[in-house]
């Protein structure tokens, strides 16, 4: 088995002391940024990357850190949803349903302690997942050419439309949105100035931290006036922090499905954490809700989407590693985080970089183990750590992006950049502006003119290369598949309904 | 209403993208799209999806005039800790955010101090001497100082 030997090579890599620790580090200091409500993931990355970038990690160390905090975070955004109503966040919106009301019943410790087991079952299930699927995909991904990359892009840009958010013209807005901000700086080709505004520093483009710190630390400092902080809020006591045999056998199909659900919803670009909660969630209460007890605190209810986000994460990373198209906003940054160390991603990642690849691999079985081991103990813990004032927590956060930015860049323009994007990011986000597409459309933005005009170069401005060869074929086939889901779904609930009356 | 508006102004940012792309000067491309063909298409897309948002505006909730007004002062306060930076140097500049954003969010006004004096220290601990990034000193002090 190459997969096996492949993995033993990564387990090589991450069996080191520093690997471990910082794996272990990612992990807590992921928990932490998911259990905070208001940050999640991505200002975790975006407050650590520089750090570990001027530290002079190497990038396997770096990633595996990071990706630590990818999907520690997923772990500890339930734990603010149960305990306090308020989803620590985007992916724990639906932890919330069933967690607060277990919580309000007295059983706020068994219900972190299933969603904790649920989180680790998703985490591991994707996780194999990846580890079998991604060179597989990885096999036929070296077949793709300029125009067969274009074409994937059009296809993440697709699904993004389709399934993203509640209107899909927002989400495309976002989308164009990003790509014009990575279009900004020298033409790499001709070298011709494009939106650069005379401004020496713009040259380059927009640097993806700027981006980053402007779009969610920023806005979300100003967002965060109108959240209610913690204080407001009375903490429910918590009893036995473990959860019976008999408890965890009633759930285990609901996890099994909704871990499987998450994966596949990772796995198709752009979409995250949310939406694999949301279709999990759903999907179990279609199939277990018997007596309508789903919403009002049912064990099941908690573990599928608790289950459905952490599997999600793993899924996000197959056509990031593979493609280098990103399956989620989050893993968006992580891509971002690998071109700032000039790594180019896409195909020939897993024939290139195969330490990187799977090393991280393997340090994301060992980090979901961690996970598990440190959030029974730590529980207690953690729900001190939500109880940080935000006069505190606010000023904190934006100084450590600010002087992160500061230290990539070495210029306070660049901090007026952030904030003029942090403004805009706020009113994207106010006006329901999904923004993991912008932050998809940026990363992806050069990647995707480039592979055009090298299609075109290659075809002599001949259209026809985009329509060619079976990769092709099928991928606007998806293409025209995920288009037409929505309005399928829609049609064929409408005939449920008239049938049901 | 700000929903339009919003349109208004990506409407605005895709035609202004849409002009760029078309004025810019290509003295040669050794590819037949060149680099302004990517532009024109995306201002075009914006502009166009922009004007199914101003047609169909949904209802956005803000909140009160009071909350609007702190986010503005935030968004002051981050405009001039940009422009002291350099000036203040980066312990005082930062010890003085703090404070501010501090008082913005409900702290006591000693809570506030010791926060700005923590955080600022703190941060300036771990960046100087951990990561070896030189923070600005402040050019007022090298001034006063006599340097």
């Amino acid at each position: 088995m190459e997969v096996l030997s492949s993995l033993a090579t990564g387990f090589a890599v991450v069996l080191t002391p520093t690997h471990l620790f910082l794996i272990f580090l990612g992990c807590l200091l992921g928990t932490l940024f998911g259990a905070l409500p208001g940050l999640g993931p991505i200002n975790g990355v975006a407050i650590l990357l520089p750090i570990c970038y001027t530290l002079g990690l190497p990038v396997e160390s770096s990633l595996i850190m990071l990706a630590g905090i990818y999907y520690g975070a997923e772990f500890g955004g339930r734990i603010s949803s149960i305990l306090l109503n308020v989803p620590g966040d985007a992916g724990a919106v639906f932890t919330c349903l069933d967690g607060y009301p277990m919580a309000q019943k007295g059983l706020a410790g068994p219900a972190l302690a299933l969603s904790g087991v649920a989180s680790f079952i998703g985490g591991t299930i994707a996780i194999v997942g990846l580890t079998f699927f991604a060179p597989l995909l990885a096999s036929v991904a070296i077949y793709f050419g300029p125009a067969e990359y274009f074409v994937l892009m059009v296809f993440a840009f697709a699904t993004i439309g389709a399934l993203m958010g509640s209107n899909p013209v927002k989400s495309l807005i976002g989308v164009t949105i990003g790509l014009i901000i990575g279009v900004v700086g020298v033409d790499s080709t001709t070298g011709v100035l494009r939106f650069t505004l005379g401004e020496a520093e713009l040259y380059d483009g927009f640097e993806f931290l700027i981006v980053i710190v402007g779009f969610f630390a920023v806005s979300e400092i100003m967002l965060m006036l109108e959240h209610h902080s913690s204080e407001d809020f009375e903490m429910p006591k918590i009893t036995r922090v473990y959860v019976t045999m008999k408890e965890l056998l009633y759930c285990k199909w609901t996890m099994v499905r909704s871990s499987i659900i998450g994966f596949i919803v990772g796995v198709l670009p752009g979409t995250g954490a949310s939406i694999a909660s949301a279709v999990s969630y759903t999907i179990a209460q279609k199939i277990s809700d018997k007596e309508g007890t789903f919403g009002k605190g049912d064990m099941r209810g908690l573990a599928a989407p608790e289950s459905a986000n952490n599997a999600c994460a793993g899924g996000a990373l197959v056509p990031m590693l593979t493609l280098g198209v990103p399956g989620s906003g989050t893993t968006a940054v992580l891509l971002g985080a690998l071109m700032l160390y000039n790594i180019n991603p896409g195909p020939m990642l897993f024939v290139e970089q195969p330490t990187l690849v799977w090393g991280l691999i393997a340090s994301m079985y060992i980090g979901n183990v961690m996970l598990l081991i440190i959030n029974f103990p730590m529980v207690r813990v953690f729900t001190k750590i939500l109880q940080v004032p935000y006069w505190l927590l606010v000023p904190s956060v934006i100084v450590l992006a600010f002087v992160g930015v500061y230290s990539v860049n070495m210029s306070t323009f660049a901090l007026l950049l952030s904030l003029i994007l942090g403004v805009l990011g706020y009113f994207l986000r106010k006006l329901h502006y999904p923004m993991a597409p912008v932050i998809l459309g940026f990363v992806l933005g050069k990647i995707m003119e480039d592979n055009l005009r090298r299609a075109f170069a290659m075809s002599g401005g001949e259209i026809g290369i985009f329509f060619q060869g079976t990769i092709n074929y099928i991928l606007w086939g998806l293409t025209l598949f995920i288009l037409f889901v929505p309005m399928i779904s829609k049609m064929i609930a409408k005939r449920y309904a008239l049938a049901k009356k | 209403m700000i929903d339009r508006l919003f349109g208004v102004f990506l409407l605005c940012l895709g035609l202004y993208v849409l002009y760029g792309g078309l004025s810019l000067e290509v003295p040669f491309s050794y590819d037949p799209l060149g680099p302004t063909a990517f532009p024109i298409a995306l201002g075009t897309v914006l502009a166009l999806l922009s004007v199914i948002v101003i047609v169909k505006p949904r209802e956005v909730h803000f909140p009160a005039l009071n909350t609007n007004l702190k986010t503005l002062l935030i968004v002051l306060l981050l405009f001039v800790y940009q422009l002291s930076f350099n000036f203040l140097g980066f312990l005082l500049s930062t010890a003085l955010l703090v404070f501010c954003i501090a008082k913005i969010f409900k702290g006591t006004t000693s809570q506030a101090l010791s926060a700005g004096i923590g955080v600022s220290s703190v941060v300036y601990l771990i960046f100087s001497f951990l990561l070896e990034v030189p923070l600005p000193a402040g050019s007022l002090f090298a001034k006063l100082l006599g340097a």
